[in-house]
């Protein structure tokens, strides 16, 4: 019982109803059509899977975020997708470089991406890689040097949570011009993400579903050079990146039961399972039902 | 090292690469590589030189190449004439040590050749 519980815990609100239940904690800024919010914590996470929806959170909720990583993160900067936050980032930039390239900052000022990370903490970190690494002779050194920068991140970032973004495709266009770069070869380091994140418990993140056509590629009008996303593509990212956070109080969002016929699911008193298991009250009161 | 470092970099802007990063550049396989030393540029530019000594000095070559092209490919869309740097980069080789030059200085350092 106590397995379950800290595994599964459903519940739902009606507002109208007056449960007694602290909705504090879990009322977020939507709220469906009906007024009733129904949210699943699953707190044995699965790190192979990427971050599933959640209720969207504020601008705020990104002041202390910093998007690391290559050109497609310099995107995040250049459509001011998320001002509030930094971004550590530079067009041809690869990993294998992020201590040696002073590319951050202006003028005589520049720093390297780790050097930038040493000067200040961040509460999150969205690694946006890979893609100027598809070139590389072996993945597997690819994998091993992945690994590395998570581990070094660890160590200088030790409050940060570490999101690791998987490289989305490219259009029909950009394929074209880019000789390195196949779906195949995507889809073969998209794998390592996934092993490194199960590996080293960090959070995928996974926003291709949304910005594919029917044959797994790009749209073409959410990109203007077949490898980048254009504003239009930016617009489908932020609200993805808003609405896919890592942080346990959001949950996991639901689809909501029909309130009139709902089962009321909350936890049950301290105790309770073990009385029940026992076969009988010991005087404690049965919690309410709703029909 | 030091002799090309002078000759190539009199300025010493280039700094040195962590030798267990160096394998993310040019893609020996383990083992190959017994000994290597490497320098680049700290900015966007794709200046460097590198030093290996190798095993199987027949292989080694092709190595070097197809790193190059892959630091080509990748300086392309941004940095066409970083690309052509490594297009046009040095490679120089006696028995089982290679250099490769990338920068200006390339060509007269091919020209001058490996002492």
């Amino acid at each position: 019982m106590k397995k379950s519980l800290s595994l599964l815990l459903s519940f739902c609100l009606t507002g109208c109803a007056g449960q007694p239940v602290d909705s504090s904690a879990i009322l977020k800024e939507n709220t469906t059509p009906k007024g009733c919010l129904c949210y699943r914590t699953i707190t044995e996470f699965d790190y192979s899977q990427p971050l599933a929806e959640t209720a969207p959170v504020s601008d705020e909720f990104f002041s202390d975020t910093a998007f690391l990583g290559d050109s497609r993160a310099v995107g995040v900067f250049d459509y001011e997708v998320f001002p509030q936050s930094d971004v550590l980032a530079s067009i041809g930039l690869s990993i294998n470089q992020w201590q040696i390239k002073k590319v951050i900052g202006e003028g005589t000022e520049k720093q390297t991406v780790w050097e930038a990370l040493e000067n200040k903490p961040y509460r999150r970190l969205v690694l946006i890689v890979g893609y100027n690494e598809l070139g590389w002779e072996y993945s597997s050194v690819f994998k091993q040097k992945l690994g590395s920068l998570i581990d070094g991140l660890r160590e200088i970032q030790p409050d940060a949570v570490l999101l690791l973004q998987k490289i989305y495709p490219c259009s029909a266009k950009g394929y074209a011009r880019e000789k390195e770069v196949t779906p195949e070869r995507i889809a073969e380091y998209n794998a390592i993400f996934t092993e490194l994140a199960q590996e080293k418990r960090v959070y995928l993140l996974d926003p291709a579903p949304l910005f594919t056509d029917e044959n797994g590629d790009l749209r073409a009008e959410l990109t203007d050079d077949g490898v980048h996303l254009n504003a239009a593509g930016f617009k489908i990212y932020q609200n993805y990146i808003k609405t896919h956070v890592e942080e346990e109080s959001n949950n996991e969002k639901m689809e909501c039961i029909d309130p009139d016929s709902a089962v009321d699911r909350r936890l049950p008193e301290p105790g309770q399972a073990e009385r029940e298991e026992r076969g009988g009250s010991d005087g404690a009161v049965e919690p309410e039902s709703r029909s | 090292m030091e002799q090309l470092s002078r000759k190539v970099d009199p300025e010493q802007t280039l700094v040195d690469v962590d030798t267990d990063q160096i394998d993310a550049f040019y893609f020996f396989a383990p083992g190959e590589v017994l000994d290597q030393q490497m320098k680049m540029a700290a900015d966007t530019r794709a200046d460097q030189i590198a030093v290996f000594e190798v095993s199987h000095p027949d292989e080694a070559r092709k190595v070097i190449e197809s790193s190059l092209a892959a630091m080509q490919q990748q300086n392309a869309n941004y940095f066409p004439e970083e690309a052509d740097k490594l297009e046009h980069a040095c490679i120089l080789n006696d028995g089982a040590v290679f250099a490769v030059v990338v920068g200006e200085q390339a060509g007269a350092v091919c020209s001058a050749g490996l002492k």
